[in-house]
């Protein structure tokens, strides 16, 4: 294990990984500032890291994805629109505090708490890799086949407005993956004799169609002419005002960082649910929970630092069990299978310096980005102002070479632009598109274990005391809405 | 009655359930039938169940991720023109640069498809001309120099 950690670190500081870093940390940012969104920015560079060597691609993806959340806290405070969800919650005090003169401070602590929560999440995650590791292994077919399904329930449920809605796009996805060869029967499904879906759906077009294309759609249905529409000033001396406060809020930042964290490892989940339950959290322990909505800096603190804390238990799920640990780790799984690293329990058996060289990746990311936002957040918010007739183009360029590279083939034009209208329509209608792609990626291991667990354990193969603990957790996650609907319908009669 | 988008969305998703199940039925091998066969049943029964919810339903238009997600601020309302006339235009020009590539590869159909998208969209002659060029050597240089990727160069230049 230590020899593992030790290597892992050595290969952070070799010059291309670093730099990768680096220029993932850039793009990040950038792409937080610009409100673009983790998984449309995983999407588009895709393309670029695909014949890069597993640990230059895999640090650049995990640096991008880990950072968006600091360049979209940015936007939170100055514009009061959230860079990513997962900064929603930072808007409801960061712009208030903003409006009343306070930008920098809010800044501050909004880059604060998010650089040191998601560095304070990454020994977290580290120190639980000796206890995660044998019970990843101890894992058999019934029971991955239990955590690909209650991943999907958790993202049907989190994703979309109405969870039947969720789960019907959960299973579209997975139906989508069964398109092709099938081994094992020497069946061909669902090819109509075509030889180009013979190996399937090719990822890239389908990401690229369903989250690049879809947004750029939804952008000119919107009518958008750019991001943002106003700016404010900041001061520099006020941003260490931010830094301060949260030093003044030690613990409510660790508490945070802990929530972060714990709900990052909760199959996909992440930051979302993260940043409110932490900001719920902060307003219910402050000593001022009225001003909270006003512009209250505890009420910055706690979900900046939960969303950047749920990036390493995301990323620490995704590459234990194979299951990703939200959308955009959905995204980053297909990066890994792109480049040839499959994650699960092999990985963490297999391949632990590098679980480690990605987990340290998010540390140093999150450390240069901090620092890079709090020096120059201010001139930052400029790249909210790209207009939207030159971003149509770029990332419509960008859509069609990358689902090209993939299998050099010009229907994947065809596929991604296809993904796009469906991706538009599911938008529209309230169904996800993350449940469609984490279906879509984890189909064929949800078809191998479901086989496998009938073959060895047969039709109650679900009867093992784990599989059933992860059933009671799915049949909680599906009761949920429902108990929350019928309590809350409960509480104003009785009130 | 009127039937919402939505619920034509949702129907055609049932009949494409309907021919995946009937599809799975002929594979003929039951590993192969069980999965697709399992899956199509259960996105039916889904499916009906929200029909159901949706056709009893009064509220007109469908919650949506991002209602529930970001606030106000961030979704900006469209003014004047249809939804669907917007997104079909935006449709036409991805589908026209889609045949542009086929026609004329990736670079020289990015160059004219930037200048024709900008200029249309009432840039002038010299950001049109100018982003277009820049951006399509930006393009060229990261792929084709840098990365070596083997990108189509068009029916028209021998593919």
């Amino acid at each position: 294990m230590m020899d593992a950690f030790l290597q892992g670190t050595a290969t952070i500081f070799q010059p291309m990984v670093f730099l990768s870093i680096l220029v993932g940390v850039a793009l990040g940012i950038s792409v937080g500032v610009t409100a673009i969104g983790g998984m449309v920015a995983c999407a588009l560079f895709l393309p670029f890291v695909y014949q890069l060597p597993p640990e230059l691609a895999l640090s650049f993806l995990v640096a991008l994805t880990s950072v968006v959340f600091t360049g979209g806290s940015i936007t939170s405070v100055l514009l009061g629109v959230p860079g990513t969800a997962p900064n929603a919650a930072t808007v409801i005090d960061g712009f208030p505090m903003a409006q009343k003169g306070e930008a920098g401070r809010a800044l501050g602590a909004a880059i604060g708490s998010s650089m040191f929560g998601g560095m304070a999440s990454v020994f977290f995650a580290i120190a639980m890799i000796p206890v995660l590791k044998p019970i990843v292994l101890s894992f058999r077919a019934p029971e991955m086949f239990m955590v690909i399904l209650l991943g999907l329930s958790f993202l049907a449920i989190m994703a979309a407005g109405s969870p039947v809605k969720g789960m019907i796009s959960g299973l579209l996805g997975v139906l989508l993956a069964l398109i092709g060869f099938q081994g094992v029967s020497g069946v061909y499904r669902f090819t109509y004799g075509s030889t180009f879906l013979s190996d399937g759906l090719d990822l890239n077009g389908v990401v690229l169609g369903i989250f690049a294309l879809t947004e750029m759609f939804d952008m000119i249905v919107k009518g958008k002419e750019t991001i943002s529409m106003e700016v404010r000033k900041v001061g520099f001396k006020s941003v260490f005002q931010g830094v301060k406060d949260i030093w003044i809020h030690k613990w409510l930042w660790l508490r945070c960082s802990v929530i972060g964290y714990v709900v990052g490892i909760i199959p996909a989940i992440g930051g979302n649910a993260a940043m409110f339950v932490a900001y719920g959290h902060a307003k219910q322990t402050s000593k001022r929970p009225e001003q909270f909505g006003k512009g209250c800096v505890e009420g910055v603190i706690g979900p900046e630092s939960a969303n950047n804390a749920s990036s390493a238990g995301d990323l620490l799920t995704t590459m234990a069990f194979g299951i990703p640990g939200s959308a955009v780790m959905a995204l980053l799984m297909g990066g890994f299978l792109l480049v040839g690293v499959t994650p699960g329990p092999v990985m963490i058996k297999d391949n632990l310096p590098l679980v480690f060289t990605l987990l340290i990746g998010i540390a140093v990311a999150n450390g240069i980005a901090g620092i890079i936002c709090l020096l120059i957040a201010p001139q930052l918010i400029k790249i909210s102002f790209i207009r939207i007739d030159y971003l149509f183009v770029v990332i419509s360029a960008v859509v069609f070479i990358g689902a090209f590279i993939g299998k050099l083939s010009l229907l994947d034009l065809v596929v991604a632009t296809v993904f796009g209208v469906l991706g538009y329509l599911m938008k529209r209608f309230g169904y996800s598109r993350e449940a469609l792609l984490l279906g879509l990626i984890l189909g064929e291991l949800f078809e191998f274990y479901l086989t496998r667990s009938l073959k060895i354990f047969g039709p109650t193969f679900f009867m093992t005391p784990t599989s059933l603990v992860i059933l009671f957790f799915i049949i909680v996650v599906f009761a949920y809405p429902w108990l929350k609907d019928a309590f809350s319908r409960r509480s104003p009669q009785g009130a | 009655m009127k039937i919402k988008s939505s619920s034509v969305f949702l129907i055609f998703i049932l009949l494409v359930m309907v021919f995946t199940a009937r599809e799975a039925i002929r594979f003929g091998h039951s590993e192969a039938m069980l999965a697709p066969l399992l899956l199509s049943l259960a996105i039916l029964v889904l499916g009906a169940i929200e029909l159901t919810r949706e056709l009893r339903s009064k509220d007109k238009r469908p919650r949506t991720v991002e209602d529930e997600d970001l606030p106000p601020t961030v979704v900006a309302r469209a003014k004047g023109g249809s939804d669907m006339g917007r997104f079909a235009m935006a449709l036409g020009w991805i589908g026209g640069f889609a045949f542009g590539i086929y026609l004329l590869g990736f670079f020289l159909s990015t160059l004219f498809f930037a200048f024709l998208y900008l200029k249309v969209r009432g840039r002038g002659w010299l950001s049109s001309t100018g982003f277009a060029a820049g951006f399509t050597v930006l393009l060229y240089a990261i792929f084709q120099m840098g990365l070596r990727s083997q990108l189509y160069r068009g029916v028209l230049f021998g593919g």
